[in-house]
């Protein structure tokens, strides 16, 4: 009997609990309502006028619980571009949002520090470079990343050669939030310690760099690639190389890649020849139809159907033309993707 | 007191089953906890950053359908404008005998496609490839009936093109966000291979268009005690497992997967009666014994929602069918028991499995019938069999009121106080009578599994709220 009124008695203890958290979120909800309420219309003047004129707005909001603030700051900063952003960081100095930040990015909690960490950044806090700078090497992945988040808002010049080394080593870092790093840096930041790191890299490390090409100049990065394609033989590097490729390659490293004995080599190889579309590159791409790999085959096909000079009646010409069966299966497929049959 | 220690053997059996039971469980929600918070304390800042861009990985999303006339187009539908930048979706129309087909061509303006069809994994004949007209990320598949839903998954993943793929199955219901959640591990460690999503019952819940409109608890109380059922396998009994990497099932419901690791171990097993059980064993096994690092991970959020079965017969049927692929997919990868390189999969959560959920029904069973015999014959004191049947029932009403502490703490998806009471109520009140019904259902699953007896599938209700546009 007294370990069913134990039980019983436990079960009491955690609907209790249960009703208390769920009594503590509709008041937090309500809480974070009325703070809305009254922060965003000021935020949003903030935006417009460049300050806010309206005091006894900014002292109803300094009522308010100065982490929640951060918060909603953050949150409304996060939504704002441009010189927008420069209006809105003199609001928070006005509601001295930043010594609050500081505070706590020394706390322990992985969501202050989150927190912290956002709001320091959006607030260009300088003095704080150093404290964040450390916390790119900490071991939980959300701190190291948006550490160099807010890093890249502070001071990209200073932040990028530092991150950028660190991106191959870092997989774990979400490529997508790698890529708005480097976005917010801009390509003239990156592309210089970006170059240095691909050649400096191993060639596996170097292949996942070369996924972020797009944040850098491409004039740049296309005559690195050029470079990379005819000195390298890693088949993982060729084709990132292949793949990230905007500009003129020359035809040779092309139709030497087009043949190469790594099948998704031969695949970016083709995918590339189809973007460039030109009439000489044909004869490159006719054979790759019966390549063993299906990849391959697919994206030659894609390629010839993409391809200017070649007209429906041509492309169907082509297609009956074709002795092997497996690359006149594939042609059709790709005619027919392209709504051309 | 002094009838504790006074005790024999057989009892002490009993009494340590549900102790050791318990408390692993114990030890789950506190993992949960843990992971929870950590999730949700980050989501809270990595959510608002989720803006697309090139760099997101593209998605098959596959549906195995069968007979599913009256469904398959809100599904489809709905599946067709889910957020995310890069996807397609491919319908597997497993040779079903209804309009399935039929009102995909009319609705979606299917075409036939020349696919240059190849076979990577097992599966049967293909019939014919369609595509929209409509929608070009819209492919559907005609094939030979192969028996299981295995075999037309497997026929999906020979045509996909993209390098992850999403199982779903074609009475899910999903939210616009569902993907976009459940590729976020993938980007964010890129040694996973699986994940899979929170399932929760639709039951009672306003669908639209395909899409979950608001939550609601059902009114039939079968559907209600699964509420909480879904709560304690989900929120800890998956999240307790993802902290150690010992994910034994990713929901043929809703997952995600690396398609090329799912080739490499080819495929489903297409005659296995727990397909998606025994995929997330093998794929454990695979990359266990090739000693790469894999991470076979889990969202916690509620990303798929699922229509329960509200009779009995079918009920029963559901889980006679579950209890014998838990047997089949255990005993088809013994191997991994005990195996030094399969790490806390094999040496903690497989054991779990075999003596808590696939033997531990009889225990159980034989727990009570021996502790009542034992009391009127006067073996054992009635003080005894009522501190065994007050330990039994009330840690599992504790279990079951954790898994609400949990949910409560998380996502606090019932919106109403009024909701949380009645799930505490239903929570107790399944410890009396249902639980022991479930046991005897286990039992005969396993039964059914040990003589070899394939389970039936009986057709399944739809409930009133989802079947409405």
């Amino acid at each position: 009997m007294i370990a069913a009124a134990v039980t019983v008695a436990l079960t009491l203890v955690l609907l209790a609990y249960s009703l208390g958290l769920r009594i503590a979120h509709i008041l937090h909800a309500r809480d974070l309502e009325r703070l809305r309420a009254r922060c965003w219309p000021i935020f949003a003047e903030a935006t417009m006028h460049k300050t806010c004129d309206s005091q006894s707005d900014l002292r109803t909001l300094r009522h308010f619980s100065r982490i929640k603030l951060l918060r909603e700051w953050c949150r409304f900063r996060a939504l704002i571009r441009g010189e927008k952003g420069h209006a809105f960081k003199q609001l928070a100095d006005d509601l001295a949002l930043l010594p609050v930040a500081r505070r706590l990015l020394r706390r322990r909690s992985t969501g202050r520090k989150l927190l912290a960490l956002q709001a320091l950044g959006f607030l260009r806090d300088r003095e704080s470079l150093q404290s964040i700078e450390q916390l790119l090497r900490h071991p939980s992945v959300s701190i190291s990343i948006t550490a160099a988040t807010a890093l890249a808002h502070i001071d990209p010049k200073r932040a990028i050669p530092l991150i950028v080394p660190m991106i191959a080593k870092h997989r774990s870092w979400p490529r997508n939030q790698v890529g708005r790093i480097l976005n917010i840096a801009g390509p003239a930041i990156v592309t210089g310690p970006l170059c240095d790191a691909i050649e400096s890299s191993d060639p596996e490390e170097a292949a996942y760099l070369l996924q972020f090409y797009e944040s850098a100049a491409l004039i740049d990065m296309d005559s690195l690639i050029a470079k990379l394609l005819v000195s390298e033989s890693d088949p993982r590097l060729l084709a990132a190389g292949l793949k990230s490729v905007r500009g003129h390659i020359p035809e040779v490293i092309i139709k030497r890649l087009a043949q190469h004995k790594v099948w998704y080599v031969r695949m970016q190889a083709a995918r590339l020849l189809g973007r460039f579309g030109r009439r000489e590159d044909y004869q490159i791409l006719e054979p790759l139809l019966s390549d063993r790999e299906w990849w391959v085959r697919y994206r030659a096909a894609q390629a010839i159907t993409g391809l200017p000079f070649l007209g429906p009646n041509a492309l169907r010409k082509l297609c009956d033309r074709q002795k092997d069966r497996f690359a006149q299966d594939m042609l059709r497929q790709a005619l027919a993707e392209a709504r051309l049959i | 007191m002094t009838a504790i220690l006074q005790l024999g053997a057989i009892e002490w059996v009993f009494f340590a089953y549900f102790i050791v039971i318990y408390f692993v469980y114990g030890m789950l929600n506190v993992f949960a906890v843990f992971r929870i918070r950590r999730y949700l304390e980050i989501n809270e800042f990595t959510a608002s950053e989720n803006v697309f861009s090139s760099l997101d990985i593209p998605v098959s999303v596959i549906i195995p359908a069968y007979n599913e006339e009256a469904s398959i187009v809100t599904s489809v539908r709905a599946m067709l404008q889910v957020e995310y930048p890069d996807y397609e979706v491919i319908v597997v129309n497993d040779g079903s005998t209804d309009e399935t087909l039929q009102k995909l061509v009319s609705e979606f303006m299917l075409q036939p496609f020349p696919e240059a069809y190849r076979k990577r994994v097992p599966c049967a004949a293909v019939r014919k490839i369609y595509q929209s007209a409509r929608f070009s990320n819209l492919r559907v598949i005609d094939k030979e009936n192969g028996g299981s839903k295995a075999d037309a998954m497997n026929a999906g993943i020979n045509v996909c093109r993209f390098p992850l793929f999403c199982a779903v199955d074609a009475d899910s219901i999903l939210q616009s966000d569902s993907l976009r959640r459940a590729v976020r591990p993938f980007l964010e460690d890129p040694d996973t291979i699986a994940t899979g999503g929170t399932v929760r019952i639709a039951n009672g819940c306003t669908v639209r268009g395909g899409f979950l409109e608001s939550v609601a608890l059902p009114t039939n109380f079968l559907a209600l005690v699964q509420v909480v059922e879904y709560l304690r396998a989900f929120l800890y009994g998956r999240m307790g497992w993802a902290e150690l990497n010992a994910v034994l099932i990713i929901s043929g419901a809703f997952g995600v997967f690396d398609k090329e690791a799912v080739v490499e171990v080819g495929g489903y097993h297409t005659t296995a009666i727990g397909e998606d059980m025994e995929l997330t064993l093998r794929l454990h096994r695979h990359f266990s014994e090739s000693g790469r690092d894999y991470n076979i991970s889990f969202v916690p959020d509620p990303i798929c929602w699922t229509d329960a079965p509200e009779d009995l017969a079918t009920l029963e049927k559901q889980r006679i069918r579950w209890q014998h692929g838990l047997g089949q997919s255990l005993s088809m990868h013994k191997d991994l028991f005990f195996n030094w390189r399969s790490g806390p999969v094999g040496w903690l959560a497989m054991p779990f499995f075999l003596i808590f959920e696939l033997f531990g029904p009889l225990v159980e069973l034989a727990g009570y019938v021996y502790m009542l015999v034992a009391a009127f014959n006067g073996w054992i004191s009635w003080d005894v069999a009522g501190i065994f049947f007050g330990l039994a029932i009330g840690l599992g009403m504790l279990l079951s009121t954790g898994a609400l502490v949990l949910e409560e703490m998380s996502f606090h998806v019932y919106p109403r106080v009024k909701d949380l009471l009645k799930l505490f109520l239903v929570a107790v009140l399944e410890n009396f009578g249902y639980r022991q019904l479930t046991l005897i259902w286990r039992i005969k699953g396993l039964i059914g599994w040990l003589r070899g007896k394939v389970p039936e599938w009986g057709d399944m209700k739809r409930s009133a709220s989802l079947t409405s546009e």
